[in-house]
């Protein structure tokens, strides 16, 4: 009995956010992207990096939101801080920095040298009495909001953020903070893409369990039953709508093979075969839900545009970011605790993330037909079941930002 | 200290580990799609009952210190992750369920951001 109710699997999902057709011009319409651009891009926190990636005085990383046109640079200062700027000279306007990374105690432009600092501050101007009247404390680079929560960097464009970003990820606590933020995590591997379907579709590709056993009946099936995938919904949470969660049915009943079972003796990267080994996970408390003999993953939708899985030792972060109402780029980034030392880890990081490339092919596949879809008003509304409630979450989520309050 | 491992006997496999033994998972991945079931299978079959002693003989070394050849070994060891599917679930090269794994290019890092 005891056993039983430990095993047992949580509600698929729910009726509370209701059960109406949603439209689907929100995924189309020219308008409609203008004002997500605006109350959205504009006003929510954007997971923009990785902590480590800015970790000394000088590194610098840039973030490009296509729909914007608008780079901005993130940079360590010497006091230790991360800040973020625009990434704009403020003699004439071009962009200071063009790499997507790099070091530069000083950022010097590239068009006529003017030399900021890594506090943003206009540090030297090439041929300064060449000007007239002329304060260089007021011409440093044009400040943007940021902070950083779970070793990620996060940047807001509002000047004066809404809500703090610790209040936004609410419920995510100072637990998953610690958990995400652990030094040991190091990026593995990642890839890129851009898609003809808008951003929000290929969110809504991973926040769902029930299209699990078709999409990927020829990858995954049975490793993770639909039935085995249940979602939860946090109508309170400003920056998080909504979560999928994984188990591992009692009895795999989908293809296990050899190569499969000869990679999991040597790690735990696939999530798809029971590993013999475990990767380390320090901090989990809180975060993990170790006490299921089944757990797989949790995965969290970050609004507006981020859906990040968590799991014992491996962490998968999912972006995507509109470039047009029907076109989008797409990336889904690694991270590991632990190097890859012997050839039986290299193995089974290898059989793992072919696992996870072919069945993300399989995500990426729908997205453009619905785009056409969409586009052609042939599909005017779309129907969500209680175990899809996250899309609903995320609609609902969508039309409250739309509103402009930036909550 | 622990007992070595003698290396596996390949010798009767060489062609096809030859084939196979591509540098990386991408070289791999665009020799798995531009070879027929045939080719899959015959290298698959071919390297299958050997793999666990393969893995077994390489896991005892430094992966920056194996030797020309069994660098080679191990390229092809991973190559069986390659076709895997394409043997037990698609039986066929490519997945026709899913986009071109092709469109998905590979990052260098978590803020490779480079305009595609």
């Amino acid at each position: 009995m005891g056993n039983a109710s430990v095993m047992a699997i949580p509600p698929l999902g729910s009726h509370e956010l209701g059960t109406e057709a949603i439209p689907s011009d929100h995924y189309s319409s020219q308008a409609f992207f203008e004002q997500e651009k605006e109350q959205i891009f504009k006003k929510t926190w954007l997971m923009a990096g990785r902590e480590s990636d800015v970790a000394e005085h000088g590194d610098f990383i840039t973030y490009f939101i296509d729909a914007l046109e608008t780079s901005i640079i993130i940079i360590r200062d010497k006091h230790g801080e991360v800040n973020a700027f625009y990434n704009a000279c403020t003699h004439r306007g071009a962009h200071v920095l063009t790499e997507p990374c790099g070091k530069a105690k000083f950022m010097t432009c590239g068009f006529h040298g003017w030399v900021f600092d890594a506090e943003g501050q206009l540090a030297d101007v090439p041929g300064e009495e060449l000007f007239g009247d002329f304060d260089i404390s007021k011409l440093g680079l044009k400040p943007v909001s940021v902070d950083v929560w779970g070793g990620f960097v996060f940047i807001n464009l509002d000047p004066k953020p809404s809500v703090p970003l610790k209040e936004y990820l609410q419920p995510l606590n100072e637990s998953f903070d610690k958990y995400l933020g652990n030094k040991d995590w190091t990026w593995s591997y990642g890839w890129r893409s851009t898609f003809n379907a808008n951003w929000k579709l290929l969110v809504d590709a991973q926040i769902e369990g029930y299209h699990v056993d078709q999409t990927h009946r020829n990858t995954i099936a049975g490793a993770i039953p639909g039935t085995y995938a249940p979602a939860d919904v946090y109508p309170d949470s400003i920056g998080v709508p909504a979560r999928v969660c994984a188990y591992r049915p009692e009895e795999m009943t989908g293809i296990q093979t050899d190569v499969a079972l000869l990679s999991a003796k040597h790690g735990a990267t696939s999530l798809y075969t029971k590993s013999e080994n475990e990767f380390s996970a320090d901090d989990g408390a809180g975060v993990l839900n170790e006490d299921h003999p089944l757990w797989i993953f949790d995965a969290y939708l970050l609004f507006p545009n981020v859906v990040l899985f968590i799991q014992k030792g491996q962490i998968l972060v999912q972006r995507t970011l509109p470039i047009s109402p029907g076109e989008c780029l797409w990336e889904v980034d690694f991270f590991h605790t632990g190097e890859i030392e012997d050839f039986g880890q290299l193995f089974n990081s290898e059989q793992g993330r072919i696992q996870i490339r072919d069945v993300l092919t399989e995500d990426l596949y729908t997205a453009e037909g619905i785009q056409m879809n969409f586009n052609a008003g042939i599909i005017k509304e779309v129907y969500i079941n209680r175990q899809e409630v996250p899309i609903r979450a995320y609609y609902h989520r969508l039309m409250s930002a739309m509103k402009g309050t930036g909550e | 200290m622990s007992e070595v491992t003698a290396r596996p006997d390949v010798g009767d496999i060489e062609v096809e580990i030859k084939l196979w033994a591509l540098p990386t998972t991408e070289d791999r991945l665009v020799k798995r799609m531009n070879s027929t079931m045939d080719e899959i299978n015959s290298f698959h079959y071919a390297m299958l009952p050997k793999l666990p002693a393969i893995i077994e003989y390489l896991n005892q070394f430094k992966l920056s210190e194996l030797s020309e050849e069994d660098l080679k070994l191990s390229r092809a060891a991973l190559a069986m992750c390659e076709v895997d599917n394409a043997v037990y679930k698609w039986k066929a090269p490519i997945l026709n369920t899913g986009i071109d794994t092709l469109r998905m290019v590979k990052k260098t890092g978590f803020s490779d951001r480079v305009i595609l």
